[in-house]
């Protein structure tokens, strides 16, 4: 392996991200090579400088204010709607389809039903003959009875 | 990393996981452990990235809340740190896309306490160097070079966060060890 090639791996060697045999390769070149050396000494340097500038603490309480907003804005969102768009996104693809084409099949049928009762004929059509009978009213409700003959 | 550590991230991502099934079924305290198991990193990478603790926080707060929102749309197809650092990210990117922040002028540093008074003002004076070079470095390289270097994320999972491949990382990686390279120079 020249300079070229080492050059370029020496931040993927650095961070373990070399297959075995490309750190192989590597490492021997580093072994005979002063300047591909200083190169990966100065990157390890650079890593050095970053670990210089520590992170402030955790802010207090972090935690238990984004509890608390949790909390806040679980009271202020739920509705109706929310909770059935929740329970609906959690159906798997293949139950909302089967649920979609269940739906569809129930209004067919109901499409099916309904028109053959507007296809069959109305009792006037058949010749049935209908008779007044009677009223009769308890309170203000009343009731007529009507039979019908033929 | 030695097969022990393997073993124990193993464990820690399956936990995270179950934890993340939890809370889609409306556990909050499966919620609080999540956050408490990784608050700190979080708000180290935002704090990293952004340099400026109150817009860290808020972010940091976000990102769990919007966790909690997606809980029952999530998968466990990648580790939930990868997860959690792809919403941090996207925070990160809208809050410097309204103001870019300003150097901050005081920030922490490692110190030994046992050093010098000059020892010490020089390694704050360092640490300020290492911190302003860090944030001038542009956006993608900033957040490559934090999640790598801070976070210990494979390219792998660098790629997953910044929607990019393992090599588009390396490349990034590079030129931001390079630019770091130029603008330490002087501290030699």
């Amino acid at each position: 392996m020249d300079c070229r090639n080492a050059s370029g791996r020496l931040g993927r060697y650095l961070d373990n991200e070399l297959p075995p045999e490309e750190r192989d390769l590597v490492e021997t070149h580093l072994f005979a090579c002063q300047r591909c050396g200083e190169e990966l000494a100065t990157l390890r340097g650079v890593s050095k400088a970053l670990q210089s500038v520590a992170v402030p603490p955790v802010p207090e309480q972090l935690a238990a204010k984004v509890m608390e907003r949790a909390a806040r804005e679980r009271a202020s969102a739920t509705s109706p709607f929310q909770d059935i768009f929740r329970f609906w996104s959690n159906w798997s693809l293949q139950m909302r389809l089967a649920a979609g084409a269940v739906t569809l099949a129930a209004c067919f049928l109901g499409l099916i039903i309904g028109g053959s009762s507007l296809s069959s004929p109305s009792a006037a059509q058949r010749g049935d003959e209908l008779r007044w009978v009677g009223l009769s009213s308890r309170g203000p409700i009343a009731t007529a009875y009507i039979e019908r003959s033929r | 990393m030695g097969d022990d550590d393997v073993t124990e991230c193993s464990r820690e991502d399956d936990r995270d996981a179950q934890l993340m099934l939890r809370v889609a079924r409306g556990d909050t305290g499966a919620f609080e452990q999540l956050v408490l198991r990784h608050q700190e990193r979080a708000w180290s990478f935002a704090w990293r990235y952004l340099g400026d603790a109150a817009e860290a926080e808020d972010v940091v707060q976000e990102a769990f809340l919007r966790i909690l929102k997606a809980a029952h749309r999530y998968k466990p197809t990648s580790k939930f740190r990868t997860y959690l650092f792809t919403v941090v990210t996207r925070l990160c990117w809208d809050a410097i896309s309204k103001k870019h922040p300003d150097y901050v002028a005081t920030f922490p540093s490692v110190t030994d306490p046992t050093s010098n008074p000059e020892d010490l003002a020089r390694d704050r004076e360092t640490a300020g160097l290492v911190f302003h070079a860090l944030q001038s470095l542009p956006d993608t390289q900033r957040f490559a070079l934090i999640l790598r270097h801070y976070h210990d994320l494979s390219y792998e999972e660098i790629a997953q966060v910044l929607s990019t491949t393992p090599k588009a990382v390396d490349s990034l990686l590079q030129r931001a060890r390079q630019s770091l390279r130029l603008l330490l120079a002087h501290l030699k």
